[in-house]
């Protein structure tokens, strides 16, 4: 069977893919730079990806946030970049997210609107398509079918609908320094 | 990375269950791919989860008391609390007086701008009706920052010894089982006085000095690493730092701190060196983090969670 198990994406897709945000405006405002929040993200998910075990985690999104917090500090050290006066500075904000479930809370219910505002952005057919698959059930070769077009077709809707939450993900947190992000004004507009 | 990704998600979930070679090639020419391979396909799941019981997601963090920097507290209602002293009491009484429980962690804001973070079981006395700046402390742990711009000198008294500020943040560990003071600067300098004699610790350095201000007080500190002042002031941001401590070691640091005790049920489990941040007031957090790296059980019962039984 290729790929990960069915367990494991689920517990991903419902504990740590809707922290994921909250994760990364964690790693951004302890001052990590873009591409190593994406480094230790991407760490991350190796790790769930490799553990044998998922089942003793209760707290899926705050281990998540300790993972990366760890990772992060484990690399400054190896680095030697922290600087004295950063020493107060650096995991703050870790301990603040961690604590704060209602944000956590509400980020789940974001996350919720996400995918409904990336669905919302795609094509007609990608939109069908997912509705098909959500409401229905029905797999791609049965999607194909339906809607009479080639199975490659189905195929590449899905991906583009992927890479749309996979891009969503990572620009939400940016954006959000200078101002609203398009995800967040589509969710309020709803 | 994450456009391949997303295409073999794409591609896993468009031939259900068949094998594909190409996959295992993709897989095996870069270590990350495999979790760039779960994110996507935990993606499509979301994507494809029906609405309905998608709604019920919930995100595993537990309730907890929220959290001001530099104040991290115990449980319940002595951490809400804490939380009102701090924000709220800005202008101290003469001779105010602080007292942390077990697991308690304070941040007091003082009137003139200078600041306290005080560890579990700490007593601390803070006098500023005088022509100085007097503190004193008996037990436990705190950290000073006092503020410029005040002529008064900052003093905090511990036994016999005082230590005097020169603008500047420290802590100091004033430890009952060995009646000896640790003396820790973080920024700037200080002076220290005991009987007949005197010292200035700056920056980075450290100093231990009997309480009782007997034997001699050296004239220079011990310099010790950012990394090892990391460690030692991690519990004002209620982080438990491990650095190839033990387990029995830490655990010992976090049953100080909290109600919940941990204990070591398999001996064999006590050496293990542990490398990390944990939260000080999480023992369970720690307990399951630390059955996870050792590939070991846990079982809790009557607040005492049981480690490798």
């Amino acid at each position: 069977m290729p790929g990960h198990s069915q367990e494991r994406i689920r517990w991903v897709a419902r504990h740590i893919i809707p922290a994921e945000p909250q994760v990364r405006a964690s790693l951004r405002a302890a001052g990590a730079q873009l591409d190593e929040v994406d480094d230790l993200v991407q760490d991350a998910y190796c790790r769930f990806a490799a553990m044998d075990s998922i089942d003793q985690i209760e707290r899926p999104a705050a281990y998540f946030m300790q993972m990366v917090k760890n990772l992060r500090r484990d690399r400054l050290r190896r680095d030697k970049v922290i600087q004295f006066e950063e020493f107060t500075e650096i995991s703050a904000p870790f301990v603040n997210t961690l604590g704060a479930n209602v944000e956590a809370e509400i980020g789940a219910r974001q996350e919720l609107q996400m995918v409904d505002a990336v669905l919302g952005g795609l094509p007609d057919r990608c939109r069908t398509i997912f509705t098909l698959k959500r409401i229905e059930g029905l797999s791609q070769k049965q999607i194909a079918q339906h809607l009479g077009v080639s199975e490659t077709i189905v195929e590449n809707d899905v991906r583009k609908a992927v890479r749309a939450l996979q891009a969503a993900l990572r620009s939400d947190h940016d954006e959000k320094e200078d101002g609203p992000s398009i995800a967040a004004d589509r969710q309020r507009a709803s | 990375m994450d456009s391949a990704a997303a295409a073999w998600a794409a591609r896993i979930d468009a031939r259900a269950g068949e094998p594909l070679p190409e996959l295992d090639s993709w897989l095996a020419a870069d270590p990350r791919h495999t979790g760039a391979l779960l994110r996507a396909e935990a993606i499509l799941a979301m994507l494809a989860a029906n609405p309905d019981v998608a709604s019920k997601v919930e995100v595993g963090v537990r309730p907890a008391q929220p959290f001001k920097r530099w104040l991290v507290a115990g449980c319940g209602a002595v951490a809400a609390m804490a939380a009102a002293t701090a924000l709220f009491l800005a202008t101290p009484r003469p001779a105010a007086i602080y007292e942390t429980g077990a697991g308690e962690v304070q941040q007091i804001a003082l009137a003139d701008g200078s600041a306290i973070a005080i560890d579990a079981r700490t007593h601390v006395e803070v006098d500023f009706g005088g022509t100085t700046r007097r503190i004193s402390m008996t037990n436990g742990r705190a950290i000073f920052r006092a503020a410029k711009g005040d002529d008064r000198p900052f003093k905090v008294v511990v036994g016999a010894i005082t230590i005097t500020d020169i603008g500047t943040e420290f802590q100091v560990y004033d430890d009952p089982t060995t009646a000896t003071i640790e003396v820790l600067v973080t920024e700037g300098e200080v002076r220290i006085d005991g009987p007949g004699q005197s010292m200035s610790l700056l920056a980075g350095q450290k100093v231990r000095v009997a309480r009782s201000g007997r034997g001699p007080i050296r004239s220079g500190g011990e310099a010790i690493s950012t990394r090892e002042i990391l460690r030692r002031t991690a519990w004002r941001e209620g982080r438990l730092e491990l650095d190839g401590d033990t387990l029995a070691e830490a655990i010992a640091q976090l049953n100080r701190a909290n109600q919940v005790q941990i204990v070591i049920a398999d001996p064999s489990l006590a050496g293990e060196e542990l490398h990390g941040a944990f939260r000080m007031n999480d023992p369970r957090g720690f307990a399951q983090a630390v059955a996870i790296s050792l590939d070991t059980a846990i079982t809790e019962r009557d607040g005492q969670i049981s480690l490798g039984s």
